[in-house]
């Protein structure tokens, strides 16, 4: 799976206000029901959802990257977006490192091979250090989406 | 076996969880690894990696019916490969529940 698969180029955020945990999870929702990929009655019972998930272990996973995730009955087919802090955000990640870069997935209820291979995809391009580093570095939401179809297109190698 | 590293060993499992190995059964896998005296690995086709380190585990992107061989090195390297074994049997503690989460 490619990252044009699932994210949303207009929902992509280069510069996070948020600075905690919920409000990261809120400005990334916001950004996907902007973008027309949510609807806004939902948004509540997502935002909901992703904080249930995360009080199951949170989905920081290490190296400045979080993962905020849920399965939800609204969409039918996974839909996701990226943003980037500057500042860095505490996420209770795995490793007490804050988080820089997240990838935020809403995946219908009966389709877990889809997420599996989304998040199998991030893994892998974020594996690499100079995708990692370019990803943090992005000032704008082209420079992001750019960068995601030049990993799509293996210019990272991986 | 080498006389430098007493206690070694391997065992193959198989993913069963419905969801494969997804973030909160890495996150599960590295918690249980951490709470013992032993390096684990886990080896999938040619791809070798850290249980402790997320990131890795997900990118192998294991399925429901996968079979992954652990490698553990260290004092205590069969009881953590008992507890992960039972852990991959248990199917991280989730198909019994299948809800919101994942």
């Amino acid at each position: 799976m490619k990252f044009a698969d699932f994210v949303s180029p207009e929902a992509i955020r280069a510069e996070l206000a948020a600075d905690d945990k919920e409000s990261v999870i809120r400005e990334m929702v916001q950004a996907l029901l902007d973008a027309g990929k949510l609807d806004a009655g939902d948004m509540e019972s997502i935002v909901r959802a992703i904080l249930n998930r995360e009080e199951l272990g949170s989905t920081g996973i290490g190296r400045g990257v979080a993962v905020p995730h849920t399965k939800h009955a609204s969409v039918d087919q996974l839909v996701g977006t990226v943003a980037v802090s500057r500042e860095g955000v505490d996420f209770d990640s795995l490793d007490g490192e804050k988080v820089y870069l997240f990838f935020l997935l809403v995946s219908p209820l009966d389709r877990p091979g889809d997420h599996l291979r989304a998040l199998e995809n991030i893994a892998r391009q974020l594996h690499n250090e100079t995708f990692c580093r370019f990803l943090k570095q992005s000032k704008t939401r082209e420079e992001i989406r750019q960068l995601l179809e030049e990993a799509d297109n293996n210019q990272f190698g991986s | 076996m080498e006389a430098m590293n007493p206690a070694q060993a391997s065992r193959t499992v198989t993913v069963a969880n419905r969801a494969g190995l997804h973030a909160r059964a890495a996150l599960l896998l590295a918690n249980c690894v951490r709470e013992f005296q032993a390096k684990v690995e886990l080896v999938m086709d040619r791809q070798r990696v850290d249980a402790l380190d997320m990131l890795q585990v997900l990118s192998l992107g294991a399925n429901q019916g996968q079979s992954i061989t652990l490698e553990a090195s260290g004092l205590e390297a069969e009881a953590v490969l008992d507890a992960l074994e039972r852990l991959f049997a248990a199917r991280f503690h989730e198909d019994e529940a299948e809800g919101e989460d994942h």
